[in-house]
Order: C-alpha cells, then sequence, then structure tokens
C-alpha cells in the first residue's frame, strides 16, 4: 500500500470511460485539478466493441481506437490519470470525498463516479472456463472454422456474433431465454443473411459436458422443460452487465437494479458526488449519451466548487 | 510497445525462455483484455524490477502460441530454470500476477 496522500485535487474521476473521461476534459479545460482513477484501463466498454458506428464524426471507427483519441485528448488537456489502480475505500459523505488505493490517498471536494458496467458471467459451473468467453475481439480468431455458441440475444450478442461470422466461424448458434431477442430487426436480419447463424429462442443453456476437443451443451426449452443437445467448441456469453456500486448500496440512492439515481444535473442525494455513464438509472446507454452525463456531471461540479 | 516488456518472437522465444526466470503474455493487438494485462505487468515491473517481463503476439507469431497450445489470450505463462512452472489466462490484479510468480 502507498501512503502518499493527495489533498491537491478539484475533482477526482472514477472511471475512465466515455463519460470519465469527457468529465475530464471538462473538468480540465475549466482548470479543475482533474485526477481520473481507471481501475483497468481507459476506454471502458466500449474497448470490447469491433465497431462503432453511432458516433458523430466517424462513419465507422474500432471502439479501442476511438477510446485512445478522446484519452489522448483528455490527457492533452491536462487532467491526470492513473490506470491499473486498484481501490481499496471511498469515503464520500463528508464534505472532502475520499478515495484509498494502491497509488496512494487522494481527496477532493468533489468526486464523479464513472465506473460503469461489468459483463454479467454465465450462471453455470462448469470446467470448460477455457472455451468459454466475454470478448471476441480477443478470443475470436480461435474459433475460425469451428462451431461455436452465443449466449444472450441482445444488442450485443448479436453484433459480437457478426463480427464473429465475419472472421470466420463456422457456425453461431444463438441461444436467447426469452421469446423474441432483444437486438434491433435490422441487426437480427443481417446475422440471419450471413447463414452462418441460427437463433434459438425460449430455450435455456442448463448444462456444458466438456469432450476431448468441444462440449455437449444441454438446452431447455423453456416452455415445454425438452431438453436436446447440441455440439460446440467454444462459448460466448453476452448477458447483460451489471453496475459498479456494491459500495455504495448504503449510501447512494439506487434503483433496484443498482444504478444509481441522479437528478437532472447529474447530482446524487450526497452533496458534491455526481454520477455519469452506464453506472447511472436511465432507458438508454449510449457512447453519446454517456458523454452527456459526464458532461454535465463536470459542469456541474464546477458550479458545486464555485458556490 | 511497453518499455519494460522485452518484445519475443519466434526466432527469439526458446532462447529467452531457457534461459531467463520470467513471465510471458501472449497477446493480440486489438484485444482489451490483454492491453489490461500488459498495463497491470508494467505496474508489477516498477514495483518487482528483478522480475523479468516478456510479451509475444499470438497473432504474428502463432506457431509459438500453437506449440504452448494457446487457445485464449492474454494468457501468461511463467517460467523458471527453463521450465513453464505456471499458466494463467484473464486479466490479473497486481497482486494476483505476483501470486503467479512467486508460487511457481
Amino acid at each position: 500500500m502507498n501512503d502518499m496522500v493527495r489533498t491537491d485535487y478539484d475533482i477526482l474521476i472514477v472511471g475512465g470511460g466515455i463519460a470519465g473521461m469527457t468529465a475530464a476534459i471538462y473538468a480540465s479545460r475549466s482548470s479543475l485539478k482533474t485526477l481520473v482513477l481507471e481501475q483497468e484501463i481507459c476506454g471502458g466498454l466500449a474497448n470490447q466493441t469491433h465497431t462503432v458506428e453511432n458516433f458523430p464524426s466517424h462513419i465507422s471507427i474500432g471502439g479501442m481506437d476511438l477510446m485512445e483519441n478522446v484519452k489522448e485528448q483528455m490527457t492533452h488537456c491536462g487532467a491526470d490519470l492513473i490506470e491499473v489502480v486498484e481501490i481499496s475505500k471511498f469515503d464520500v459523505e463528508n464534505q472532502t470525498k475520499t478515495v484509498v488505493t494502491d497509488e496512494g490517498t487522494f481527496s477532493a471536494r468533489t468526486i464523479i463516479l464513472a465506473m460503469g458496467r461489468k459483463p454479467i458471467h454465465l450462471p453455470i459451473e462448469a470446467d470448460w472456463d477455457e472455451h468459454i468467453h466475454y470478448c471476441s475481439l480477443c478470443d475470436g480468431n480461435f474459433y475460425i472454422d469451428k462451431d461455436i455458441v452465443v449466449v444472450g440475444g441482445g444488442n450485443s450478442a448479436f453484433d459480437e456474433s457478426l463480427y464473429l461470422a465475419g472472421l470466420g466461424v463456422k457456425s453461431i448458434t444463438v441461444i436467447e431465454a426469452l421469446d423474441t431477442c432483444a437486438a434491433a430487426g435490422g441487426t437480427i436480419q443481417k446475422a440471419l443473411a450471413t447463414g452462418k447463424i441460427a437463433i434459438k429462442t425460449g430455450t435455456r443453456l442448463t448444462g456444458i459436458d466438456p469432450t476431448e476437443d468441444s462440449a455437449v451443451i444441454e438446452l431447455t426449452d423453456a416452455a415445454s422443460g425438452a431438453t436436446k443437445s447440441i455440439q460446440a467448441e467454444g462459448m460466448f456469453v453476452f448477458i447483460g452487465q451489471k453496475p459498479a456500486t456494491t459500495e455504495f448500496q448504503d449510501i447512494l440512492d439506487l434503483d433496484q437494479y443498482g444504478y444509481i439515481e441522479v437528478n437532472s444535473d447529474m447530482g446524487t442525494n450526497i452533496p458534491g458526488v455526481f454520477a455519469a455513464g452506464d453506472i447511472v438509472a436511465k432507458r438508454y446507454r449510449q457512447l453519446t449519451t454517456a458523454m452527456a452525463d459526464g458532461t454535465i456531471a463536470a459542469l456541474e461540479a464546477h458550479r458545486y466548487l464555485c458556490s | 510497445m511497453h518499455e519494460q516488456i522485452t518484445m519475443l518472437n519466434e526466432e527469439t522465444y526458446e532462447g529467452y525462455v531457457s534461459e531467463t526466470d520470467c513471465m510471458v503474455i501472449f497477446f493480440k493487438s486489438k484485444c482489451p483484455n490483454c492491453k489490461v494485462l500488459l498495463k497491470v505487468m508494467e505496474k508489477v515491473k516498477a514495483r518487482q524490477p528483478d522480475i523479468s517481463m516478456a510479451a509475444i503476439s499470438s497473432e504474428d507469431d502463432e506457431a509459438v502460441a500453437t506449440e504452448q497450445d494457446i487457445s485464449r489470450v492474454p494468457t501468461v505463462l511463467v517460467y523458471k530454470g527453463g521450465k513453464a512452472m505456471a499458466r494463467r489466462t484473464g486479466v490479473m490484479k497486481p497482486p494476483e500476477l505476483e501470486a503467479l510468480y512467486a508460487g511457481a
């Protein structure tokens, strides 16, 4: 543990996804001494997106490339950044907000929480970890010419299935427990048009039995309870994300799913504590909405400091 | 790339790991988890400069990845006395990486 104590920051921003980085750009440009603490690397979930095509100013850009650009802009504006930081304690209820980390203890009068969400892992135990994946960019090319299963029927599942099909995966069976897939209709059509992607709705994944080179995947019909098996050499899981708010459940107002409740100015129930991005309770979670959150949170933090 | 991490390739891999106690990460260029783990390795290197850190691309040097049975990245192998003594796949925190090396 590092004993260094820094109290010279005006604002601490926890999380270096698009919301946190946008907040840092605005805070730095408002002459606030700004520190961004990121527990992994900057970029958040966008780093795991192969292609971003809904970000104004880019017809198409890699998620990681886009996030690198934003990070460069943020540090250019003067924000300090610590990545792969381990946070052991938050103390945000007093006037001075403190974050204790392995790199030291940092205090400031305002804090923006922008830690986003983490993927939900498969709720099934199986001795097949090497073949269960959560990042198609990382592991997709190990399955060229192979048969795989994708678990989940949302936009991520279909976007990633399209990426995997494009890589050269032989066949993809998409498994969705609900009767319909939540992904955009156009994306589903695109997926079906590849001829490589089959969709099984109303179907639950109930077992994984590893064999020598693959696994027998047990599927159960949600309505009838009937089971059947398919063979797969790998599995990619996209069954949603959960907010990283465990440390705040007793002090911040959270909704029933754990997302932080904020007012229209991104303020939480504690003065000086703001939240931005996917961690906030809201309907739409897009790069652009996270940027808007970050912008408002930083400007309001500035106003709070000046009041 | 990462200044404190020695880049290996098909020609240099065997020689390096047979002569150097080290940690080697198999990575891909567009893999976010690999970027995280490379950053973690840098941090561990800053804390423990005596640990040799190396990296090899599983895309550019596929033959080595195949030989080492790498089916997923990032994967870290720990070599001691010229032998692979430990292996772990996925993102780790700095203390976990340190423990992997110490326990090998």
